[in-house]
């Protein structure tokens, strides 16, 4: 009796133990993805591919949520009026649109009216944390970024028929891994 | 049976002895930093926690609390990470083995409790989960005696919430703080 009690109790001991190891091996983790833009359309692909970072690829096999996904962004607006710059995301394995109406009818915008001060040659820099005060959609956001692939769709007001330069976008993403 | 009686002689002793010796109540509160543990989005911050304290038997006191952390902002080398750190306002129950509230001397102590955590960041926006959320905290402490009543009071506890979808968030406190004891001898 005593001999099967004291089993017991080390088995209650190993599952806490290994519970509270649980616990103690999981982390918070936050990486960052910059990527540029080569041509200055008014309209803006790219393909975002964090799963190459080194923090992501040390913890892809034990990622247990997304925390938060946000973008740090430097655009210029070379006309002569403000403009209104937005963010549409779509799943990597959906094509890719070339167009303003495709992108509108099918991704998901995240970020809208981000203002763009008048031009022509004005900087503008979207901070990280202006671009969460801004962000919309944040259940698919976590979606598309849990997969670490997905589409980056950038258009101001006007689409290709507006003239502004995308220069640099950084996207970051917080989420918690263990085992 | 010779066994089992001399067991409940011993339990009969030591129960009219605790029940001869009156529940003593106390408060006191505490400061310090708290340093979350494989946290990349949070540094080092602040806490403030008030207690109750409640000594059931001579050498375990039941201390409900409350507590509010403040996190800092990390530093990231390669981009601004340009938002405040994580608030934690807190609620729970602790367990002390070795704190008698009361006496004089150095009284070195384990200290284990289970609470709810609610953590806030208005700078998320929409990202901000607000929740609150089951954990639990265990360390060790160390109260000294200044006087009958009053106490200096530090501890360092490991502070561990589960998260939803699986993980958890953890992070040491140091504290240091005073007690108030009413009715210490």
């Amino acid at each position: 009796m005593k001999n099967r009690t004291s089993k017991v109790s080390l088995f209650g001991l190993l599952i806490v133990t290994l519970t509270l190891a649980g616990c103690i091996l999981s982390g918070t983790f936050v990486v960052d993805y910059m990527f540029s833009f080569s041509t200055a359309t008014g309209f803006y692909h790219y393909m975002v591919d964090v799963t190459t970072t080194e923090t992501w690829e040390e913890h892809q096999e034990d990622i247990q949520r997304i925390d938060v996904v946000g973008f740090e962004m430097w655009l210029t607006n070379n006309m002569a009026n403000e403009m209104t710059f937005n963010v549409y995301l779509d799943d990597a394995d959906q094509p890719t649109y070339d167009n303003y109406e495709d992108v509108d009818d099918n991704a998901t915008q995240v970020l809208d009216n981000l203002v763009l001060a008048a031009g022509p040659g004005t900087a503008t820099h979207v901070t990280y944390g202006m671009s969460l005060s801004q962000i919309k959609n944040v259940e698919y956001i976590k979606d598309v970024a849990e997969a670490g692939r997905f589409h980056y769709y950038g258009v101001a007001e006007g689409g290709a028929y507006t003239n502004f330069t995308v220069d640099s976008v950084r996207v970051i993403i917080t989420f918690t891994a263990g085992s | 049976m010779r066994k089992l009686l001399v067991v409940l002689g011993v339990c009969l002793l030591t129960t009219t002895s605790i029940m001869a010796e009156a529940p003593r109540l106390g408060i006191g509160v505490s400061g310090g930093s708290e340093i979350p543990i494989a946290q990349d989005d949070q540094s080092a911050g602040s806490i403030f926690e008030f207690r109750a304290q409640l000594r059931v038997l001579p050498i375990i006191q039941l201390e409900p609390k409350l507590w509010i952390t403040k996190y800092g902002s990390p530093d990231f080398a390669e981009f601004d990470f340009d938002i405040d750190g994580s608030k934690i306002t807190g609620f729970g129950l602790d367990a002390t083995l070795g704190n008698n509230m009361g006496e004089s001397g150095v009284r070195p102590f384990f200290v284990a409790g289970l609470g709810f955590y609610k953590a806030t960041n208005d700078d998320l926006g929409a990202m901000d989960d607000t929740g609150s959320r089951f954990g639990g905290s265990g360390g060790v402490g160390l109260a000294i005696g200044l006087t009958p009543n009053v106490a200096f009071d530090v501890r360092s506890k490991l502070h561990v919430t589960t998260v939803d979808g699986g993980g958890s968030r953890k992070a040491l406190a140091i504290t240091g703080g005073l007690n108030y004891c009413f009715g210490g001898k």
